[in-house]
C-alpha cells in the first residue's frame, strides 16, 4: 500500500500527518519534498542520493528512529542533481520490501507534487479549515483526478474545537474526513522528532491519527488497480 | 544561417496520400530541419530522420511527446498540416526525413485513459528543481577534471578593461596623495611632480569623468549579470543527446 499525503498549500501539516500516520501504520515515510524537506534527516544517504543514482532506495531507509524514514537532502545542489522522474521506481522498490509506504508530498502543483501522486495507490488530502487551504486542496484534488490517483480521505488538520467547517469539507472535497484537533502536543512531539503517540498516546490528536490509520486500513486500497472500496 | 534546401515530396501514385515538405538549414555546425506533413484524411505518420543523433524539441527538459531517438510519430487530422522541427549535429542529408504512414491503431499513444508517465508529468507540470545557476559549485577534484578545458579563470579581465582600470587606479593614487598631504612641503612636491595646479585641476575633472564612467559600467555590469543569471544552457540535456 502506497499512500501520498498531499494538500497543495504549505504549512497545513502534511509532514506531521505523514509522520504520525507512518507510526500508526508501521510504514516507511518517504520525505518527498525534494526542495524543502521537513522530516528529520540522519547522516546516511537520502532521497537526493537515491534519485541521483548514488544510493539504492533500501540503503537510504533509516530505521533507527521511532518511524522508519527515507529522509530527503536539504541542499540546492542535491535538489538539482536529483532526477524527480526516478521517484516512482524508488517508491515501488521501498514498497516491495516494507509493504507500506507513506509519501510526504511537497506543496504546490509542479511535477514534484504530481510524481508522488503517480507513485501512490491512493492519496490523503491534508487541509486546514481555512479558505486558502481548502482552495489549494481542491486544486490538488483535481491534479490527483487528472493523474488517476483516488482520494482516500481528507484530513482537516489543526481544527479549532466545535468547528463546523471540517464536516463540510467532506462534501466539498468528496471524501470522508478525519479531524485532527489543534493541540500543542503535536507541535511538541514534532519538535522532538517523535510521533504524538510516543509522548501522549491517550491524547486527542494521537487518537485522531490512530483512527485515521484504521480508516485507511479499512479502505482496502487495491494496490493493483489503485481503486478504493469502502 | 545558411539555407540549404527546400523540398516538397508527394507520392503521386496515390493521389490523396499524406505529403511531406521540408527545409534544411545549417547554423554553425548544427543542422536544423523543419518539416510539414499534410494529409487529406486522418492518418498516423512516422517521420524517420536520416540524421543521427536527433535533437528533439523539449519541454521542461523532456522530449516533446511523440519524439524518440530516431524520429517523430504523430497523427495528422483530415486536411490538417502538422509542422515539426528538430536539430542535429550531423551533416545535412537529402532528404532529411522519410515519411512513413502507419496503419491506424486503436488506442494511439497518449490517447489511452491509463496513468500518465513520470515524463508526461514533468512535461506538463514543469520541473520543480532550482535552476542550475543558483546551485553552488562544489570544488572537488573530480569536478575540476570534468570541467571543460577552455574555461577561463574567473578573475581574468579583458585586456582593454585591465589597462583602463590601471589608468584610473594610478589617477586615484595621485588624488589620494593630494588629498592627504602630511605637510605643505609634501603637497608642494606633489604639485610640482604632477606639472602644476592646472594639471591637477584637469586630473580632478578626469576623476569626475572616471566616476561617471565607472558607475555607468556598474549599471551595465549589473544588468548583464542579471541577464546571465536567467540564462541557462541546457548542458545536461545536450550531453544526454550527444
Amino acid at each position: 500500500m502506497i499512500l501520498a499525503v498531499t494538500g497543495g498549500k504549505g504549512g497545513v501539516g502534511k509532514s506531521t500527518v505523514s509522520y504520525n500516520l507512518g507510526m500508526e501504520l508501521d510504514a516507511v515515510v518517504i520525505d518527498g519534498d525534494l526542495g524543502m524537506a521537513d522530516l528529520p534527516a540522519g547522516h546516511g544517504p537520502d532521497l537526493h542520493d537515491v534519485l541521483a543514482g548514488r544510493a539504492t532506495p533500501l540503503e537510504a531507509v533509516d530505521e533507527s528512529g521511532p518511524v522508519a524514514l527515507l529522509p530527503c537532502g536539504r541542499t540546492l545542489a542535491g535538489t538539482r542533481a536529483a532526477d524527480p522522474t526516478a521517484l516512482t521506481k524508488t517508491v515501488r522498490t521501498v514498497a516491495s520490501e516494507y509493504d507500506r509506504v507513506v509519501i510526504d508530498s511537497p506543496a504546490g502543483l509542479r511535477c514534484d507534487a504530481g510524481l508522488p501522486l503517480l507513485a501512490a495507490d491512493a492519496c490523503l488530502l491534508v487541509t486546514r479549515p481555512t479558505k486558502p487551504a481548502v482552495i489549494d486542496a481542491l486544486r490538488t484534488r483535481e491534479l490527483a483526478r487528472a493523474i488517476g490517483t483516488p482520494l482516500a480521505r481528507v484530513i482537516c488538520n489543526r481544527a479549532p474545537a466545535n468547528n463546523d467547517n471540517c464536516n463540510r469539507l467532506g462534501t466539498t472535497l468528496g471524501a470522508p474526513v478525519t479531524t485532527v484537533p489543534e493541540s500543542p502536543l503535536v507541535a511538541r512531539a514534532q519538535r522532538s522528532g517523535q510521533p504524538v503517540h510516543a509522548i501522549a498516546p491517550d491524547s486527542e490528536p494521537a487518537q485522531a491519527f490512530a483512527s485515521l490509520a484504521d480508516a485507511v486500513e479499512q479502505m482496502r486500497i487495491d494496490t493493483a488497480t489503485g481503486a478504493t472500496n469502502e | 544561417m545558411q539555407r540549404l534546401s527546400e523540398f516538397k515530396y508527394e507520392n503521386e501514385t496515390i493521389g490523396d496520400m499524406a505529403s511531406l515538405e521540408w527545409q534544411v538549414q545549417t547554423q554553425g555546425e548544427i543542422t536544423l530541419v523543419e518539416a510539414q506533413v499534410t494529409s487529406a484524411y486522418e492518418t498516423q505518420v512516422r517521420l524517420e530522420s536520416a540524421l543521427s543523433p536527433v535533437w528533439a524539441p523539449r519541454t521542461q527538459g523532456v522530449p516533446v511527446e511523440g519524439w524518440d531517438k530516431t524520429g517523430y510519430e504523430t497523427t495528422v487530422g483530415r486536411n490538417e498540416t502538422v509542422a515539426v522541427g528538430f536539430a542535429s549535429p550531423a551533416e545535412p542529408v537529402e532528404p532529411p526525413l522519410e515519411l512513413i504512414e502507419q496503419e491506424a491503431t486503436e488506442g494511439a499513444p497518449g490517447d489511452s485513459e491509463s496513468q500518465p508517465s513520470s515524463r508526461d508529468l514533468l512535461r506538463t507540470l514543469g520541473d520543480s528543481r532550482p535552476p542550475r545557476d543558483i546551485t553552488p559549485k562544489r570544488e572537488s577534484a573530480t569536478q575540476q577534471q570534468t570541467e571543460p578545458v577552455e574555461r577561463q579563470p574567473e578573475s581574468t579581465q579583458p585586456p582593454a578593461l585591465q589597462s583602463w582600470f590601471d589608468a584610473i587606479e594610478n589617477r586615484i593614487e595621485v588624488a589620494e596623495r593630494l588629498a592627504t598631504p602630511s605637510d605643505a612641503t609634501e603637497a608642494r612636491a606633489v604639485i610640482a611632480e604632477h606639472g602644476g595646479i592646472e594639471r591637477i585641476q584637469r586630473l580632478d575633472a578626469q576623476l569626475a569623468a572616471d566616476e561617471k564612467q565607472l558607475s555607468a559600467l556598474k549599471k551595465r555590469q549589473t544588468a548583464l549579470l542579471d541577464r546571465l543569471a536567467t540564462t541557462d544552457i541546457p548542458v545536461r540535456t545536450l550531453e544526454r543527446l550527444e
